[in-house]
């Protein structure tokens, strides 16, 4: 079962759920695979490994693009999408661990994070009620975690464009 | 053949006196393809960028104060007149080395090591390397460079809402580790890229293993490695300039 605190009224997240990672960013993906950067350490400490769930609207990812290209004006990058079902991310253990005390839980979490639009990290940013996030279920200094990021990593290069992920994905909020 | 006589021609004078002729020579050497001109194009572009002239004195003070060297870091003293010498230089390495010379034949005054004496980019023993000087590294190293310093220009936000941009302390040691790590033996390429958090990585993944190196915000570099044999590596918090494990070392040497 994953997680999810928060007061709006979203579904929790079903381990055959689809979750996305949207990025607009050169520098996390190089000659179509994407690089371990793509995670940062202190997402993954603290502030969390944003994705979206299949809900997520189109204003939102249009919002996006277009605050990216108020922060880099003349640079053409291409937005794309890593697909990821739930299961995949918790069934991350550490393997060492199991074989010496037995099975000791996922590396990652999972959270229902639904941000409303007074809530959003930048001004003039439409909610996102799919929005959740990725955590290190353990307390790990930055060489740990950057261990844990490249056990995530594989399940990043399932990579789509865009408009791909509209076509393909499901915009219906599932019923709680 | 001839190109190439006018390009070791300038080998007899040396260093001062390639600079002191026309770099126009090596530009016709090095264009006799249009592999050549590109070649050239991404070689001169590199290489120029040693001696941009960005870095602020303060920057400079900055360095000193945090233990650099100001020949180890270009010292306040540059001039426009270095770039327009790197790249001479580089014309005149790109133009014998397009034309097919074999690396071996190009003399070592013509190679970028006097220029990167000149511009203190030069041998470092820091995070135990031995420096080495060697061509293809030095080709390496002003790429590297100039991608590390590529990254001054990002702002806040640069990968979305809540990135933040790479502070000075971090793009100064990525610098340093570039350096040392293309000054000694042939070291394969890492991926340079940046994180959301304004961290600089380095990424080696080969079948001699996967190295995942980061410099911090406070310079301190952190990595997981990932070597033949089950061998696993994780360091949280290594200060600046000390020594890696040779295991390590050796995963990366070419």
């Amino acid at each position: 079962m994953t997680e999810g605190g928060s007061t709006h009224n979203v579904p929790p997240i079903a381990l055959a759920e689809l979750v996305n990672r949207l990025s607009f960013d050169s520098e996390s993906v190089q000659d179509g695979k994407v690089l371990p950067s793509a995670i940062a350490t202190s997402d993954l400490k603290e502030r969390g490994f944003s994705l979206d769930r299949d809900f997520v609207t189109e204003a939102t990812i249009s919002a996006r693009i277009e605050y990216q290209k108020t922060k880099k004006p003349g640079v053409r990058e291409v937005p794309y999408v890593s697909r990821m079902v739930v299961s995949d991310i918790l069934e991350i253990q550490d393997q060492k661990d199991a074989e010496f005390i037995g099975p000791v839980g996922p590396l990652f979490t999972i959270t229902a994070d639904p941000v409303p639009a007074d809530d959003t990290v930048e001004p003039n940013q439409p909610e996102n009620l799919a929005h959740c996030y990725v955590l290190s279920s353990r307390k790990l200094g930055d060489g740990g975690l950057r261990q844990l990021r490249n056990r995530l990593l594989p399940l990043l290069q399932n990579l789509v464009t865009v408009d791909q992920f509209l076509d393909q994905r499901n915009p219906t909020m599932p019923s709680a | 053949m001839k190109a190439l006589e006018k390009v070791s021609g300038y080998t007899s004078v040396g260093y001062e006196g390639l600079l002191a002729k026309s770099s126009s020579s090596a530009v016709e050497s090095s264009t006799a393809s249009g592999v050549s001109k590109a070649y050239l194009s991404l070689y001169e572009d590199a290489v120029s960028s040693l001696g941009d002239e960005n870095w602020s004195d303060d920057q400079y003070a900055e360095d000193e104060h945090s233990g650099w060297s100001p020949t180890g870091f270009m010292g306040g003293h540059r001039t426009v007149t270095y770039s327009s010498r790197l790249q001479a230089a580089a014309l005149a390495v790109a133009g014998a080395m397009t034309l097919g010379t074999p690396a071996e034949a190009v003399p070592y005054t013509l190679s970028l090591a006097p220029v990167v004496k000149v511009i203190g980019c030069g041998a470092s023993s820091a995070y135990g390397f031995e420096a080495r000087p060697d061509k293809a590294n030095e080709i390496v190293l002003a790429f590297a460079i100039k991608k590390i310093r590529s990254y001054r220009q990002f702002e806040d936000g640069w990968a979305g809402p809540g990135s933040v941009a790479p502070g000075s302390k971090t793009l100064v040691e990525a610098e340093r580790f570039v350096k040392a790590i293309y000054s000694g033996a042939k070291v394969d390429e890492a991926i340079i890229s940046l994180s959301r958090d304004g961290q600089v990585n380095f990424y080696w993944n080969s079948e001699k293993g996967l190295i995942d190196l980061g410099v911090k915000f406070d310079g301190h570099l952190s990595y997981y490695a990932s070597l033949p044999g089950g061998i696993e590596l994780v360091e949280d918090d290594l200060p600046s300039g000390s020594k890696l494990p040779t295991v390590l070392l050796s995963a990366i040497s070419a």
